[in-house]
């Protein structure tokens, strides 16, 4: 299983090797008595952060326009960006989620000196009053 | 992994991979938002050593976190400017720089078992000049 994530407007592109893991949740209130109409959409995104050392002073990943993204102010266009989340298999797109209106909740990046490369986690959600076009697809070849 | 922090604006202090083990970079808004927030901290969190130097040959410097994370908020030097660099393959992985850091928590750790002691750091950029962090990544080693 690989994953794949891109924005578009300014572009961002993570490639398969630097995503490990993502998490795609639909949260409603626990305490609703019917179905409510306060639901949220979030992505958590879990990757690497690595340096490229065989051509110095480039990025082997992205990750750099992440974390300069989410300190982009709430004032700003920029803020709001459209995701897409490739989850690919066996040479079919499994999944594809499109959030169209994703801004960042929280993004920390994690460095040990034990470790080889830096981890990040980056939570997005859909802004609320655009829920609908969330779009999940899979089952398709490229 | 190796982190190279500096901190500047009171009493000046430096310290190395031999010191510095984890670098924590956290951008945070509130969960509960239906759009993007414009309550934006940054923060940042560091854990390092405290190497008792043998017949006090090298000054500890940590001993000035402490003395910082004391100081009463009427003074002027309880705001410092933190840089922050994680080096890896002659690459400057990533360099954060809060010019306007404060101490948020500070903690050091000493037992009979490890021979060195840690401590660990959280401090967050003074929050009305958030816009003032910068953030760089993947760049030579000059």
């Amino acid at each position: 299983m690989a994953l794949a994530f891109s924005t578009a407007d300014p572009e961002i592109t993570l490639e398969e090797e630097s995503a490990r893991k993502i998490i795609f949740k639909v949260e409603v209130p626990p305490d609703s008595r019917a179905r409510t109409k306060d639901v949220g959409v979030t992505l958590t995104l879990i990757g690497k952060i690595m340096a490229d050392t065989a051509q110095l002073g480039n990025a082997a990943d992205s990750t750099a326009k992440i974390m300069e993204w989410s300190v982009v102010p709430a004032e700003k266009k920029e803020a709001y960006r459209s995701v897409t989340v490739k989850v690919k298999s066996g040479g079919i797109t499994t999944r594809q989620y499109e959030l169209p209106n994703a801004f960042i909740v929280d993004y920390h990046e994690d460095f040990e000196s034990a470790d080889g490369i830096g981890e990040f986690t980056l939570v997005l959600q859909q802004m609320k009053n655009k829920l609908a076009d969330v779009k999940v697809t899979g089952g398709f070849s490229e | 992994m190796g982190f190279r922090v500096k901190i500047t604006g009171g009493k000046d202090v430096e310290f190395n991979e031999g010191i510095v083990t984890g670098v924590n970079f956290i951008s945070d808004t509130p969960e509960n938002c239906n759009a993007r927030s414009t309550d934006l901290s940054v923060i940042m969190k560091l854990q390092g050593r405290i190497n008792f130097s043998l017949g006090a040959e090298v000054e500890d410097s940590t001993v000035e976190l402490a003395n910082w994370a004391l100081m009463p908020s009427d003074q002027a030097n309880c705001y410092r400017n933190v840089e922050v660099k994680v080096i890896n393959g002659g690459q400057v992985v990533r360099q954060y720089t809060y010019p306007n850091a404060f101490v948020m928590d500070y903690t050091e750790d000493l037992n009979d078992e490890e021979g060195v002691g840690t401590w660990t750091l959280l401090l967050k950029q003074k929050k009305d000049l958030t816009d003032k962090v910068e953030l760089k990544g993947n760049f030579e080693l000059s």
